[in-house]
């Protein structure tokens, strides 16, 4: 009977400290979402503002990367450009005496 | 031949394997009639129907025939090493780091606050992973990965159950990305009955343009401030932000398009297959898997909720008002649910366009879920 009572205690404060955990998680884990993307937010608002002052000083070139692949992509597959150049080198060689 | 008919999948078929091909078929359907994410249903669902064909015992065809009963790696099946992918976590972040790679970050570095909509979202994961523990009497580590359904992304939501579930992989993985697919289904009436129609018209003002500087310092920073915070993140967030940096660089586009393209679709094709497969009829047909479904569809509905009424408690003090039905965007469920905030939208207002501003809180759930899985890991893994 003691024994019973005891284990149905024990059972008791066992789930107690299950609920406690899982509330103790459910807010940590809330805070550390909203911490996360609150820090990326204010990160991200003073972004534009810090990068102003760094252009200032260093100011970004035109979009070369941009340029690159805009260009890539109207020249289309590189096996087509090796194609293309090795079609021209060719009709050149045979051109020449 | 009487002997040889028992050995057959249609001696040893019962009512349970029956039961799962049907559902396997009917995620077929939903994928080709409905389109519902057919990229994922139609793995998956053929999946189901691989994992249920019976066989004769001794033979090693299931994805739990591995390596690690004894037989080493020549008794394990060719599912099975499929299936390490899902197992170990591998498959995950390789998912994440296409994701990355496609995914173009603009609209929220424009406009900020929208994060926010993504973290409020969350209150969907924690509060079902309580409640599964609460009033199902789930185990801590459980309850975590049926919470995290509630992030509406199934590499996350499979990524944690690998690690604190495995035995409820099959369910969580089959719950979440079968909500996913019903996220048209189960977010409109949600979001209809928490807003006013006057909230439903509020226009967004166009998103600035965004510097490529910005777009390159973003996947950087953002890595080092959410695996600060979430360590046990790192391995999807970190290949997250990792693609997006290759797509962003700009000196790596090869590398960009193989992630975005290629390895995302292969990964995919594993990932469904193996998750389908490993739903077994005797496992998979359960009390449990009844209540994993319940709580996911709680989850989907108080997420949903979450990012809806966070946006109408920021228009509180906000001067410049945000369409509250951005904040149904916050469950990650990319892109599915910013085009149902797009549609809603659009029900109320055709010249009203959405999409763009709604794919900010969109991308800010699919972190927000990262850190909260990484939370749950780090919580609960010990």
């Amino acid at each position: 009977m003691h024994l019973t009572a005891t284990t149905l205690r024990l059972a008791a404060f066992a789930s107690a400290d299950q609920v406690a955990r899982a509330v103790e998680i459910t807010v940590i884990g809330m805070l550390m979402v909203f911490a996360a993307l609150a820090l990326l937010t204010v990160f991200l608002t003073l972004l534009p503002r810090f990068l102003g002052w760094i252009n200032a000083v260093w100011p970004e070139r035109g979009d070369r990367h941009a340029t690159l692949d805009a260009a890539a992509e109207l020249l289309g597959d590189e096996d087509d450009v090796l194609a293309a150049i090795g079609f021209v080198l060719h009709v050149e060689s045979r051109e020449q005496p | 031949m009487i002997d040889y008919l028992t050995t057959t999948g249609f001696g040893g078929m019962t009512i349970g394997h029956a039961v799962m091909i049907a559902i396997g078929s009917a995620f077929i359907g939903l994928a080709i009639v409905k389109e519902y994410e057919p990229l994922l249903l139609v793995p998956i669902g053929f999946g189901i129907i691989v994992g249920n064909i019976p066989y004769a015992a001794g033979m090693s065809l299931s994805v739990y025939d591995d390596w690690g009963d004894g037989r080493g790696l020549q008794g394990s099946s060719v599912l099975s090493l499929i299936y390490f992918g899902v197992k170990y976590g591998l498959f995950p972040p390789l998912i994440f780091l296409g994701i990355g790679a496609m995914t173009d970050f603009s609209t929220m570095l424009s406009n900020p606050k929208l994060m926010l909509l993504g973290a409020a979202a969350q209150i969907g994961v924690f509060l079902t992973f309580f409640g599964a523990m609460y009033l199902f009497d789930f185990s801590l580590q459980r309850s975590a990965a049926i919470g995290i359904i509630g992030g509406a992304d199934g590499p996350t939501a499979i990524f944690l159950s690998s690690k604190l579930a495995p035995e409820l992989l099959g369910p969580i993985a089959i719950a979440a990305y079968s909500y996913m697919a019903l996220v048209p289904v189960i977010q409109p009436p949600v979001m209809r009955l928490l807003t006013t129609r006057a909230e439903r018209l509020i226009r967004m003002k166009p998103p600035r343009e965004v510097s490529r500087r910005e777009k390159m310092i973003f996947p950087v920073v953002a890595f080092l401030i959410t695996a600060l915070l979430a360590p046990g993140a790192i391995a999807l967030l970190g290949m997250l932000f990792f693609g997006n940096l290759l797509k962003e660089s700009g000196v790596t586009e090869r590398l960009a398009r193989s992630a975005r393209t290629a390895l995302i679709d292969i990964v995919t094709i594993l990932l469904g297959l193996a998750v389908g497969a490993s739903t077994k009829a005797d496992t998979f047909l359960q009390t449990e898997s009844l209540q994993i479904f319940g709580l996911g569809a709680a989850s989907f509905v108080i997420a949903t909720a979450g990012g809806v009424l966070f946006a109408k408690f920021m228009n509180l003090f906000l001067t410049e008002k945000i369409n509250p039905l951005l904040g149904a965007a916050g469950v990650s469920a990319v892109p599915d649910s910013a085009r149902v905030v797009q549609i809603m939208g659009q029900q109320e207002d055709p010249h009203n366009f959405l999409l763009m501003h709604a794919m900010a809180p969109n991308v800010a759930g699919v972190i927000g879920s990262a850190v909260a899985a990484g939370v749950f890991w780090a919580e609960l893994a010990h």
